[in-house]
């Protein structure tokens, strides 16, 4: 009995056939192929992108200098300096995050205490050298200015959920 | 000795313990706030509450004492909840700004927040409004978020002796503030930042700075003063943060010199790579031409050497080796402050703990600015004196002590013979006399009447005499040590067990450097002398500056303009002028060394911070010098072996190296029983003494690099030249310019006045224009 | 003059008080003042002293009721140390006005006790600390005083013997915590007024860490009748452990407040009726409070209650210093208590945490209650703040700021409920 379903298998192209029909099936179907850059997939508003330091209304930077991040980090990625400035708020001097060793977990913004360190949905910050992995204070304020609009946009989505 | 339950465990606990300390004694955590094992109990945190079987409602624990069979419970639920609530009470009206306070991480209030306090608060009116205060250069406030738990008060009360703390107003308008507005003279002042125990007193120069997580933590022992505290020096990475004093340590405070001192590490006056002169300036060099130079200044040349005492052991072992194996003919010398190089009776060190000192009958301190000398020596006298202990004081200051001994005499330096003579007459009296104290006595025929204070506290069962700077720069101080020594013998403080001569040393390592250097040694003042007589081909400065600090500054001066210097050092300073090669040392934070202190307490720094340049530990240094001088064998190649050569200079240290003497071992100090010095009746030349004024802030290479002690130095500072307003007046002069003679010249120079001085003294900073005015002991004054 | 029969004494304190003059010295001697003195001084002993005021079974007037015999023989002697006497007469909790009328009135009543007792503890120097307020009778009592010194009854060597002490008056600046014996202390001393923490006791370490006794005006005001008639005799007059006389300042919604001097034991409902012309509305009062403001209220259902030291605990309130304030059903209680939230939250000194914070507390959420800007939730705080405040600091002040919260939310939960927001609107 199985020789001869087994003869008959082979003989009828029974498998070919029926893995044909997938193909066939698919040819048909409507096309799920994104024609990235053209096109894009949407983005979770949790996505955790190129990272941002926000600033008030104001223009006043958020980050208080509290090194929370820096202590959270699992990659050590993030270099804090702070001191007193004249007005006798705490600002940091330095904040450097080194993209080549972090790992996108987002528990930077997670341990954020007034919403300055954020990870924005940018994922397309690849360049030439590892050099512009390396962002400074300057760099990550000036994401942070270019993507207010959007990062406001996505805490906000996220917010019943935290 | 009481016994009594804790949570159903059976201790045993001295008697008149509080509850507290017997849970703290046996790992029980009860929580607190105001409570301080160094303070007197306030008992108004209300968070050490425990509840006792058969009483009423919850006691403090850290206010009631314990009794024979009492039953105390420590995790009940009441207790928890009234924790909780305590806890809500506390942060009612403080913020939550941990994220910016400089407090978190390290922090009671956040700890117990979590431990014991609700996840949320249930306070939803107004908070209270503060304003912050301003305590001077090293404290910053943020008053909202005190708790009341005035530890600083009693801090400031107790311990500084100021008492300019207070709390102002009540219930919850209460408030912590310093009663004289914008005030907080201490030298403890920087205690307060440890002390409190939430963020509202900040340590100003590293505020904002660090995070406690980030910190490294190095126990090490401060250099600033013979006292060595133990320290924590907390840095992140090479960068020195703070320092703070070491729980575990023998002291429960540390000073502001050696806590602020730390910014000297990173200063522009720090050495931190070989150079050498050439066309009259210093240029960077690699170490083996820095050493090629050295070599030609000092290879078979007469050198003199001179170190300063602050250096650890092994690297005071490295200068003697050196010595030893390549320059035997090298003059060495090192206490800049020492005129007299006889043989004292008893040398510099203390023959008792700092304890012993408190916990004596009588203590009589002879000729010393304790307060600014050691101050946390003094913290312990003052504390003495509250506890309505006998204090003794002669000399010619009496300023700035913050306390009132019982009995006080202001005299001139030159009085000191008169004075021990009229407390040897004094003893003589009650059968007390020895053929050398009359030999003694014979050459002065002047009485003073302040040695009856000696005298009487002399009689005591245990009396401590603190023999100071006044007497250890005096010109004839071998005569009077061995007067001191006479007496202290007769009286029955002169035996090993109950000696009570204590000699304050300039710097560490007091004992070592008898031990070390007692047969080579000789004084600054000589060396020089031979150096301006033509006698010395080069001078080698290791970490010593002539300049700023001590009695030589002049003659240091002319010298260095004419012999060739080699400056080994961690900071350059004036000297750096002078200099014609530079050899960086490590400094003392960034090695591994023996400390010892003045009362020869050993300590070995073991975990140093990474050197930040190109500078080496000095005995290394040393011992490369060594071999670029043409040694054939390098006398040590490691710190094991540097420490076996030390142990043939004081074979106690084998034991102590070995782990063999116990943390309480001390090094005992030397003594010259064959020291007989008599008076030499030579009156100074000029009728006003000399005094020269030491000041925390400023003495030392070290606390003149850190900007923060030269600022607290600018705010405390007194007028350079003070003398009693009466002197003045007895020469027809006033508050003002004068002209001041010596036997080196005259100058013009800004004369201030004091009254709790000595009369007849003129009393000398050594900053300015009036800095060289130490090197004499006499002057005169005349108006302009 | 005071009977010598326990049963048919009407006025210990108040014996001599509505005399004319008897402020002077001249009429109180005629009146029978310091006739018993030279008796003490002269054939008394400090032990039977001690021992007849322990039988008399006098138990401290100011509040806490403790038993003054016992206190006085707690005072160690040969200590090195000087003894003291201070006199609290820092009447400050809100109700009571008995050792003011004492002062004004009788004032050698004062001081011929305080000899007595200054006797018995070998003291020689002893404190009057009046209240601040007080500045008539401070004068009175300072005329008074200077009339005594006058006629050797205070100085060296009085009336002859070999017994000497001096009495000085010193005004208060008005704090209540400073009729705290240990504030009062501290005060007394220079120093602002926050209570020390127990032990050391004032017996032991007390004025200037020297042994000191601190009895109120109304205590020290019996002793001398006390020692002319025998503890015996003082012992007879009240109910069993609440002997004596003892004076009752009433107040609130009765139709004749006042100072009563009434045995011990006396239902509050024959003081209210028989004395004090009974309540302006009603016939039960809604609450009473029966030692001062800082003591647990009554409900109607006590208005029997004997007014006697373990008949008042087993009730649930105290004695205290005798003030009864009445509230009859016209009263606002939670206005009420607001009010006194305010009194404790102005006086505590800010030493203990959870007076500190607590006190202020309270009374913010009781403007808010009362404004009518409080929910559920509030009442949960009050409830939590007051409870966890009393007995866990040095004095007893918190306890009393909780007192009258607890009392409310306890007693009137419904009236409580009508001023939430949620009832309000």
């Amino acid at each position: 009995m199985s020789l001869l379903k087994k003869a008959s298998k082979t003989w009828l192209l029974l498998e070919l056939v029926k893995g044909l029909s997938v193909t066939g099936r698919y040819l048909f179907q409507k096309k799920i192929t994104v024609e990235y850059p053209e096109e894009r997939t949407p983005l979770s508003p949790r996505f955790r992108g190129l990272h941002a330091l926000r600033r008030y209304e104001n223009g006043e930077e958020r980050c208080i200098a509290c090194k929370l991040c820096e202590a959270v980090c699992p990659a050590m990625a993030i270099t804090i300096e702070s001191e007193e400035r004249d007005d006798g708020s705490r600002r940091t001097t330095r904040y450097d995050i080194d993209l080549s060793k972090c790992i996108f977990c987002g528990l930077c913004q997670e341990a954020c205490p007034v919403d300055a360190i954020v990870e924005t949905q940018v994922f397309e910050y690849g360049g030439e050298d590892r050099d512009c992995l390396f962002y400074d204070k300057q760099k990550l304020l000036e994401v942070g200015d270019r993507y207010e609009a959007q990062i406001a946009r996505n805490i906000k989505a996220d917010e019943p959920y935290r | 000795m009481t016994t009594l339950y804790i949570d159903d465990k059976e201790v045993t606990v001295p008697a008149n313990t509080s509850i507290l300390e017997a849970c703290r004694m046996h790992g029980v955590d009860v929580p607190y706030f105001c409570y301080h094992p160094e303070l007197k109990v306030a008992a108004n945190c209300r968070m050490c509450l425990v509840e006792v079987e058969g009483w009423p409602k919850p006691a403090a624990s850290c206010c009631t004492p314990v009794a024979e069979d009492m039953r105390v419970r420590t995790q009940t639920e009441t207790l928890k909840k009234d924790r909780k609530m305590v806890m809500e009470y506390l942060l009612i009206h403080h913020p939550l700004d941990c994220p910016v306070c400089d407090q978190g991480g390290d922090c009671k209030l956040q700890d117990y927040s979590v431990e014991h306090g609700a996840s949320q608060g249930r306070y939803v009116e107004p908070k209270r409004r503060t304003e912050d205060k301003n305590l001077g250069p090293f404290i910053t406030t943020c008053m909202t978020r005190c708790i009341h738990c005035t530890r600083c008060v009693r801090f400031a009360e107790e311990v500084a002796g100021t008492g300019d703390m207070g709390v102002l107003n009540r219930g919850d308008h209460m408030r912590i503030d310093s009663i004289v507005e914008d005030t907080l003279r201490s030298e403890l002042a920087g205690n307060l930042a440890e002390l409190c125990p939430v963020g509202a007193l900040l340590d100003k120069p590293s505020n904002d700075v660090s995070r406690p997580w980030e910190l490294e933590r190095h126990h090490s022992t401060c250099i600033q003063c013979p006292h060595g505290c133990d320290v924590i020096i907390e840095s992140r990475g090479d960068e020195v943060i703070r320092i703070k004093h070491d729980p575990e340590g023998a002291e429960a405070w540390i000073c502001d010199r050696g806590r602020y001192v730390y910014d000297a590490f990173r200063s522009d006056d720090r050495l931190l790579v070989p150079a050498v002169r050439k066309q009259g300036e210093l240029l960077a060099c690699d170490w083996n031409e820095a050493l090629t130079r050295a070599r030609e200044l000092l290879k078979d040349k007469k050198v003199g050497i001179i170190f300063s005492p602050s250096w650890s052991l092994e690297g005071l072992t490295s200068i003697r080796l050196l010595h030893d194996a390549v320059m035997n003919e090298a003059k060495v010398a090192f206490d800049l402050h020492r005129r007299d190089m006889r043989p004292f009776a008893f040398e510099e060190g203390l023959s008792m703990s700092t304890a012993e000192i408190e916990a004596a009958d009588e203590v009589v301190i002879l000729g010393s600015d304790l307060r600014q000398r050691l101050p946390i020596l003094m913290q312990r006298l003052r504390r003495r004196v509250a506890n309505g202990k006998a204090l003794t004081r002669i000399g010619a200051m009496n300023y700035r002590t913050n306390t009132s001994p019982g009995k006080d005499a202001l005299i001139r330096p030159r009085d000191w013979p008169a004075v021990i003579a009229r407390a040897m007459e004094q003893l003589k009296d009650v059968g007390k006399g020895s053929p050398a104290m009359e030999a003694w006595l014979e050459r002065v025929p002047a009485r003073h009447e302040a040695g009856k204070l000696l005298a009487d506290a002399l009689m005591a069962e245990r009396c401590a005499v603190l023999v100071g700077e006044e007497i250890r720069a005096h010109e004839d101080a071998a005569a009077l040590i061995h007067g001191i020594d006479l007496l202290m013998r007769s009286a029955g403080h002169g035996e090993a067990g109950d000696d009570g001569r204590n000699l304050i040393p300039e710097g560490m390592n007091a004992q070592v450097l008898s031990a070390v250097f007692g047969d080579i040694r000789t004084g600054v003042g000589e060396l020089l002398q031979a150096a301006e007589a033509g006698e010395l081909d080069a001078l080698m400065l290791v970490g010593s500056d002539p300049l700023g600090d001590g009695l030589f500054s002049m003659q240091a001066r002319r010298v260095l303009r004419q012999v060739p210097l080699v400056q080994v050092g961690a900071i350059g300073g004036q000297i750096a002028e002078f200099a014609d090669v530079q050899l960086p040392a490590a400094a003392y934070s960034e090695i591994e060394g023996t400390f010892v202190n003045m009362e020869g307490r050993v300590r070995i720094a073991d975990k140093p911070l990474r050197s930040i340049g190109e500078e080496r530990p000095l005995w290394k240094v040393m011992m490369r010098l060594t071999q670029e001088l043409g040694a054939d064998d390098v006398p040590a190649v490691s710190l094991d072996e540097l420490r076996q050569k030390a142990a043939v200079f004081m074979p106690e240290l084998a034991d102590v190296f070995a782990g063999k003497k116990g943390a309480e071992w001390r090094m005992p100090t030397a003594r010259n029983r064959n020291a007989r010095c008599l008076p030499s009746g030579v009156e100074p030349a000029m009728a006003l003494d000399i005094v020269s004024r030491f000041s925390m802030y400023r003495e030392g290479a070290w606390a003149r690099a850190s900007g923060l002690l030269r600022e607290a130095g600018q705010l405390f500072a007194l007028p350079d030249v003070l003398v009693h307003p009466h002197t003045l007046r007895q020469l027809g002069l006033e508050e003002g310019e004068c002209v001041i003679r010596t036997a080196s010249g005259e100058i013009t120079h800004h004369v201030g006045t004091r009254e709790d001085v000595a009369e007849g003294v003129l009393f000398v900073a050594k900053r300015g224009g009036a800095g060289d005015l130490s090197t004499e002991t006499s002057a005169s004054l005349r108006g302009v | 003059m005071i009977p010598s029969d326990p049963s048919k004494v009407t006025a210990i304190c108040f014996d001599r008080i509505h005399l004319p003059g008897q402020a002077t010295l001249e009429v109180a001697r005629k009146n029978g003042a310091y006739s018993y003195l030279p008796t003490v001084l002269n054939e008394m002993n400090r032990e039977q002293i001690i021992e007849q005021v322990k039988i008399s079974g006098l138990r401290g007037r100011g509040g806490a009721g403790f038993p003054t015999g016992l206190k006085w023989s707690f005072v160690p002697r040969n200590t090195g140390k000087p003894t003291y006497l201070l006199c609290n007469a820092d009447e400050g909790e809100p109700g009571t006005f008995k050792d003011r009328d004492i002062m004004r009135f009788d004032p050698h009543l004062l001081i011929e006790g305080m000899i007595m007792a200054g006797f018995a503890l070998g003291v020689h120097d002893a404190y009057i600390y009046i209240r601040g307020e007080f500045l008539h009778e401070a004068n009175v009592m300072n005329a008074a005083i200077k009339e005594a010194y006058a006629a050797n009854l205070l100085g060296e060597h009085i009336l002859g013997t070999d017994f000497s002490m001096h009495l000085t008056v010193h005004r208060g600046a008005g704090a209540y915590v400073c009729g705290e014996e240990t504030a009062l202390i501290e005060s007394l001393e220079g120093r602002p007024g926050r209570p020390r923490f127990k032990p050391p006791f004032p017996a032991v370490e007390g004025f200037y860490r020297c042994p000191t006794v601190v009895n109120n005006v109304e205590t020290l005001a019996t002793i001398p009748a006390i020692l002319e008639h025998g503890g015996q005799w003082h012992k007879q007059i009240g109910v069993p452990n609440s002997a004596g006389m003892k004076i009752f300042s009433v107040s609130g919604h009765v139709n004749k407040p006042g100072n009563y001097e009434v045995p011990m034991g006396m239902p509050l409902r024959v003081l209210v009726e028989e004395y004090c012309g009974g309540l302006q509305h009603g016939d039960v009062p809604k609450a009473v409070i029966p030692g001062g403001s800082s003591t647990p209220w009554l409900g109607p259902e006590h208005y029997d209650v004997p007014l006697a030291y373990d008949e008042i605990h087993k009730a649930g309130s105290m004695l205290g210093s005798g003030a009864v304030i009445i509230m009859d059903e016209t009263a606002d209680v939670v206005a009420l208590t607001r009010r006194l939230s305010h009194f404790y939250a102005h006086e505590s000194c800010g030493q203990c945490t959870p007076c500190r914070e607590g006190t202020g507390w309270l009374e913010r959420v009781m403007l808010r209650l009362e404004a009518g800007g409080c929910n559920a939730r509030d009442i949960e705080v009050l409830q939590d703040a007051s409870e966890h405040m009393a007995g866990r600091t040095i004095c007893a002040l918190a306890d009393g700021a909780a007192a009258p919260i607890l009392s409310l939310l306890r007693m009137f939960p419904d009236e409580v409920n009508s001023y939430l927001a949620e009832n309000k609107a």
